[in-house]
């Protein structure tokens, strides 16, 4: 069952796309409220946060690397303290997923779809995550491969397209204004997203030539942290600090400000599809981690009959989440950047301990 | 699979298609037209009548009845008229083909402010529409305005945005910077009467007219004229192709010349601790006409009439500048230029920008505009046939 | 007591009802079991005789081959005797036996020679095989020399001897090699195959001319023995994807072949996929050129199509006019393919979500100009679109139908006046017409014609996602159709290689056709260890030529 099915390259793809599509659409606005002209900076510290979790990660599955974590991690620490630990992640993850599911809701229900109701369009969401997870592992890092270069492209291009409306002068305030003080926290919630790379620990004996998983980690972090800058500087140069700030979604009404040509004016809702299309490969990779962990905590063979009712229940959970924005809002500044670090961390501990008793052990055979 | 086809079969059951809507049942509008009169603000949907259109033909006015139709209603707030004129239309008006609004004169004394704000919360409105001013009841002359070059009112906005001969001002313009928020310039339009305009002898026809300054969401005194406006545009780096005339360096004719492009680069520097902002039009012209004896053959002349045009540019920008600067507005936002390079002085300064860009901000203008091409002929008209005869 | 007669009435009738039950059942029963007791009687009898005709006499032999082939009127059984006494039947089957040759060749040395002993006659004909003919072979079980007698062969009984003759003389009316109708190209061969797998195969080997093409024959279906032949280059196809090919075809087990379609059925990894995962041809430059890929060839007798496998979404996109005409060109014309696969099922899902959900896209101009056209339909746009997208079917499909006489008048019918007539009638808009026909005609640049089948067929759905959700449903519709299509795999072979597992060399003749010196190495699912085609420098007359200057 655990081949090794997952290259190099699939991860590189995969994870840029994984990092970049809720960066660029929702976290934008939040990011930019916060940090202003800081906003690259804060990009890369968080990069460099993210990089420092996913590093831990790795070097942790490293010294197992044929089996999967929820199995040994009852052997590390004790099953008492493991299962609530793998339960506290795994409902981590369920948030996350009905975070960025309420949100892409949100979006199109504001801009698109009005009048629809919220439910069916997270049937509809769920049903094609649900479609891709039960395929297996292969699946959405082959779907990544496969989108990547079209992804890619059209989050280039929007830059490219408003570049007659920006403002070059204005460049000059990442020199002069930026400030680590106002950086930091814009790096604070970025990290936990970078850092969401750490579930290659999940899959780790699913991938193959593992000794490269290091450089790989640079190169899409790095990869996502220049494609997010990319916009971010952008939407500074075309929109000024003050109303960037003051935008809800930013990067919607900068590729509404595409004047290239009166043909291609509205390209929102083309952009919107092809973005939908790649956050769904992200959420579905989620969802099969999760269902993978539980089916394992469960001791089933297969994964794949738990991840129909996994979905249903995200996405009741998803309706039942937040009522209005404002309390999306409050819910989200309170903490759950925190709570995605502790179960991103949480193998960090496992790590210590790890070490620990084998010092001990090795300790303790020298003795005898 | 059989699952998935149930489910989609199941989903496609419950299609009641919640929010999709012909296209004939909306009203698509074209242009916002907003004003104020005692009663309150008269919004009125510009809206293009499709049944009456609906021949096939893609002719314009031709199978009698107006292609266009103005919807208004007046109420106290901006969305309680815009409800009022949606009760008036029997299609469901959508704003978002909307690309331009029209304010009167009174609405924009009184404050612009309210439809600034709907335009930046609304989803469906775009950031980049141009907004546009009219000296005087802003429904009646637009809806009495016949549209003779084009087929719609709004085409003939569009096109002057597009080709660079009004100036442009969308709604994000008045946005860029919170110490010079709500600042602006709007452009006006005007409706000349049968004697001067497109065609002569027929009702009122659009055209363009000067600008308008606004300070604070408010209309300020005075109205900028065309040739203040062109500057104004060049400032903003909007100007496209202008034609004007210089007193030749012989001093007995003009020479009429004509600039395709100008590209103005503005920058701030700090001179002996005053600030100045510096506006550097540069630009190559072509001589179109020549109504006197210069020779563009020589070198001197040539030199001295570039000279003149440097003048003629640089005393245009700055009396524009002078009367803009003199009412405190700061339409061009210059505060964004001395918020990125010197940092710890705006923010001193910021909390009252407006008096220091008044009275202490320098605005130094350096035009360097080149003549390419002198055109066809060699010696002017007047040197080489009228002249050269008055010799007998 | 009327009520205790009326009871036995009662009782009488429903005893008599139960007798006729019974009788017609123990009729019927009986009537089967007498079937069942004659066919078994037939079955006894059949099987004593098997042991009667291995037996080396004449007269039982040929009595059970004419109860074999009773009420079979082509057969012909031609008694005759050879010096001095050896009798013998010669069996053929009257059209598709070559009697003249028999004669021939057969008939005229064996009738004129003298053979004293039956030894020699036995020695003339098997051991130091003295016949002039060519491809003989003997047989000595009845049920074989039953089989070639169907077959076309001619089989000579002889007094004494338990061995059969059979003569290969088979010769029956086949179509001629004609153009091939559904895959014309402009410039490359027009050959294509014909229905009968002899000659079929012969295509092949004149264009492969190696010792290595080998082709593998089974014969499948109870009643028809139909010839099915597996045709591979060894050592450039994969020898796990032989047996995967040879494993599943293994599993048939049907009473008659008579097209590729029903083994394509057999071996596809999902049949129930919109996609088909086998690739047909009809003509043998592309089945040529699969083989040495590395495919697997399977060609049925009977049928003009050859299957291939495996196969890539890319492969069945791509046209064998590609390879004959210059690279350039063809790269181009393939990116217009690829356009136009999108818009085959795109276009009209597109224009009902932009027309119904987002209105803004369209341009000021455009839009009332198609807000004014459609103000006199009556119908909402998605339900236009599917009365103009059933008729395009409804009229794709009657063509193939109509007697070519009348074809191109009922098309020109269809197309001009029903289209305008709709559109002036108001019961359709003129842009729903040009999508419509847009959308049909770029289901046809598709070269394989089930890929643009299913194309168009998932159209549908998607228009119903795009009437109901805009371009957020033709989001998750395109999405499942990507997800689907990712995880198909013909064969082992990823669907949408390279794609999807991407791979360099086999992109180089999928984003665009590569000229033939590029292409050096084999896609990707030839065998490893024979990757390449030809040498790094096929140009290498080039280089000299800029050596030398």
């Amino acid at each position: 069952m655990t081949t090794k099915v997952v290259t190099q390259k699939q991860m590189y793809k995969y994870f840029t796309i994984h990092i970049i599509t809720t960066i660029i659409m929702f976290m934008i606005g939040i990011v930019l409220q916060q940090s202003g002209y800081s906003a690259p900076l804060g990009v890369l510290i968080g990069a460099c946060i993210g990089i420092v979790i996913t590093f831990f990660s790795i070097a942790f599955a490293k010294r197992r690397p044929d089996a999967f974590f929820v199995h040994y991690g009852a052997d590390i620490v004790t099953r008492w303290l493991h299962y609530p630990l793998m339960a506290f992640i795994i409902m981590t993850n369920f948030l996350l997923v009905a975070i960025n599911l309420w949100e892409i809701q949100d979006l199109l229900l504001q801009f698109y779809l009005t009048g629809t109701p919220s439910w069916i369009i997270l049937g509809l969401c769920g049903l094609c995550i649900s479609y891709m997870a039960r395929y297996g592992i292969k699946s959405m890092f082959r779907a990544a491969e496969g989108m990547f270069y079209l992804s890619m492209i059209t989050f280039i291009i929007i830059p490219y397209l408003v570049h007659s409306n920006m403002e070059w002068f204005l460049a000059r305030g990442f020199a002069t204004i930026a400030s680590v003080k106002e950086a930091w926290p814009t790096a604070y919630h970025l990290g936990s997203i970078f850092g969401e790379a750490s579930l290659i620990l999940y899959i780790y004996p699913y991938i193959s030539q593992a000794s490269y998983t290091r450089k790989t980690t640079i190169r899409f972090t790095m990869l996502a942290a220049l494609m997010v800058i990319c916009h971010l500087i952008p939407i500074l140069i075309v929109l000024g600090p003050d109303l960037a700030q003051n935008l809800n979604y930013p990067e919607l009404d900068i590729i509404r400000l595409i004047k290239s040509g009166s043909y291609l004016e509205t390209l929102d809702p083309i952009i919107i599809a092809l973005w939908l299309v790649s956050i769904f490969i992200k959420l579905s990779f989620i969802l099969f981690v999760i269902s993978h962990m539980l089916s394992r905590i469960l001791k089933l063979k297969y994964s794949k009959p738990l991840i129909y009712p996994i979905c249903a229940f995200i996405i009741v959970s998803t309706i039942c989440l937040a009522q209005s924005h404002t309390q999306f809002f409050s819910m989200h500044n309170g903490g759950v950047s925190t709570c995605v670090y502790i179960s991103q961390l949480i193998p960090l501990l496992y790590y210590v301990i790890d070490v620990m008793r084998n010092r001990r052990q090795q300790m303790e055979e020298e003795s005898l | 699979m059989r699952k998935l086809i149930i489910s989609l079969l199941l989903l496609m059951m419950l299609t009641g298609c919640w929010s999709s809507e012909e296209l004939n049942d909306q009203a698509f509008i074209g242009v916002l037209i907003i004003d104020r009169n005692d009663d309150g603000i008269e919004v009125t949907f510009g809206v293009p009548l499709t049944t009456n259109l609906a021949s096939g033909e893609t002719s314009g006015s031709a199978s009698g009845g107006e292609v266009f139709g103005y919807f208004s209603r007046t109420a106290p707030t901006l969305e309680e008229a815009m409800q009022k004129v949606q009760g008036d239309l029997s299609r469901r008006a959508n704003i978002g083909q909307n690309r331009n609004i029209v304010v009167g004169r009174r609405f924009a004394e009184e404050g612009i402010t309210p439809v600034l704000e709907l335009a930046a919360r609304n989803p469906n409105i775009r950031m980049n529409t141009n907004m546009f001013l009219v000296d005087g009841y802003a429904k009646d002359e637009v809806a009495k305005a016949t549209v003779t070059s084009e087929r719609f009112f709004i085409s003939i906005l569009n096109k002057y945005v597009e080709h660079r001969t009004a100036l442009q001002t969308t709604i994000k313009d008045f946005m860029l910077s919170k110490a010079s928020g709500g600042d602006g310039l709007l452009p006006i339009i005007n409706f000349s009467n049968t004697t001067e305009g497109a065609m002569v002898g027929k009702s009122s026809t659009v055209g363009t007219g000067g600008a308008a300054i606004i300070k604070k969401g408010k209309l300020v005194e005075p109205i900028l004229t065309p040739d203040q406006t062109s500057a104004a545009q060049s400032i903003r780096n909007q100007l496209g192709n202008y034609f004007f005339s210089i007193k030749s360096p012989t001093e007995n004719g003009w020479i009429g010349l004509y600039s395709t492009s100008v590209d103005v680069k503005t920058k701030i520097v700090k001179k002996e601790k005053k600030y100045h902002i510096l506006i550097k039009p540069t630009s190559e012209v072509e001589a179109i006409s020549n109504n006197s004896t210069m020779n563009f053959a020589i070198y001197e002349e040539v030199k001295k009439l570039e000279d003149r045009i440097d003048q003629f540019s640089d005393q245009l920008h700055a009396d524009t500048m002078l009367i803009i600067q003199q009412t405190g507005a700061d339409v061009f936002h210059f505060d964004r230029y001395m918020m990125v390079k010197y940092p710890q002085e705006w923010r001193k300064i910021k909390d009252h920008w407006r008096e220091y860009y008044r009275d202490q901000l320098a605005i130094d203008i350096d035009s360097d505009i080149r003549i390419r091409r002198k055109g066809s002929t060699v010696r002017s008209f007047k040197s080489q046939f009228i002249e050269h005869n008055e010799g007998d | 007591m009327k009520q205790e007669e009326k009871e036995k009435r009662e009782k009488l009738v429903q005893l008599e009802q139960q007798n006729e039950q019974m009788q017609q059942q123990s009729q019927l029963e009986q009537l089967t079991q007498r079937e069942q007791q004659d066919q078994q009687m037939k079955q006894d009898a059949m099987e004593q005789q098997e042991s009667i005709a291995s037996s080396p006499e004449l007269a039982p032999r040929l009595e059970w081959f004419k109860l074999r082939l009773e009420r079979v009127a082509e057969v012909v059984f031609h008694e005759f005797t050879v010096d001095y006494g050896h009798s013998c039947v010669l069996i053929y089957m009257s059209g598709m036996f070559d009697i003249k040759q028999a004669e021939r060749n057969l008939l005229e040395p064996l009738l004129g020679k003298v053979f004293y002993m039956k030894d020699e006659l036995t020695q003339y004909l098997f051991s130091r095989n003295q016949l002039p003919v060519t491809e003989l072979h003997w047989v000595d079980r009845a049920a074989d020399a039953l089989q070639a007698i169907l077959q076309g062969y001619g089989i000579l009984l002889f007094q004494g001897e338990p061995r059969m003759l059979v003569l290969p003389y088979a010769n029956y009316e086949t179509r001629s090699i004609v153009e091939a109708p559904n895959e014309t190209v402009l410039r490359g061969p027009r050959e294509a195959f014909i229905e009968d797998i002899g000659v079929n195969i012969s295509l092949l080997r004149r264009r492969i001319k190696s010792p290595l093409l080998k082709t593998e024959e089974y014969t499948f279906g109870r009643h028809t023995s139909t010839r099915v032949v597996l045709a591979y280059m060894e050592g450039i196809c994969k020898d796990s994807l032989i047996h995967e090919v040879r494993r599943r075809i293994s599993y048939l087990d049907i009473d008659g072949v008579l097209s590729s379609s029903q083994i394509e059925e057999t071996i596809t990894d999902r049949s129930s996929s919109p996609f088909t995962q086998i690739q047909y041809t009809e003509r043998p430059d592309v089945v040529s050129s699969s083989i040495l890929e590395g495919r697997v060839a399977i060609l049925v007798d009977n049928t003009p199509i050859a299957l291939l496998a495996p196969t890539t979404i890319f492969s069945k996109m791509q046209s064998s006019e590609d390879y004959y005409q210059n690279f350039v060109a063809a790269t181009a014309i393939r990116y217009i393919r690829y356009l136009f696969l999108f818009i085959s099922f795109l276009l009209p899902s597109f224009y009902i979500a932009i027309s119904t959900f987002h209105a803004e896209m369209i341009p000021f101009r455009l839009l009332v100009t198609v807000a004014s056209a459609r103000e006199v339909v009556p119908f909402p746009a998605l339900l236009e679109a599917f009365i103009m997208e059933i008729s395009f079917e409804a009229l794709r499909e009657a063509s193939v139908r109509i007697p070519k006489s009348i074809g191109q008048t009922v098309s020109i019918i269809g197309a001009l006046i029903i289209g305008t007539a709709a559109v002036q009638a108001g019961i359709v808009s003129a842009a729903m017409v040009i999508i419509v026909s847009v959308t049909g005609i770029a289901s046809f640049i598709i070269p394989s014609f089930d890929l643009g089948l299913s194309f168009r067929l998932m159209r549908f759905p998607l228009m119903l996602l795009a009437g109901t959700f805009g371009i957020f449903g033709i989001a998750c519709g395109m999405f499942l159709i990507y997800t689907h299509a990712l995880n198909l795999e013909s064969f082992g072979v990823p669907y949408l290689t390279p794609m999807a597992p991407s791979n360099r060399d086999s992109a180089k003749d999928v984003w665009m056709r590569a000229p033939w010196w590029r292409m050096n190495e084999r896609p990707s699912f030839a065998a490893p260890n024979n990757r390449n085609r030809q040498k790094k420098q096929a140009r290498g007359w080039k280089l000299e030529q800029e050596d030398l200057e």
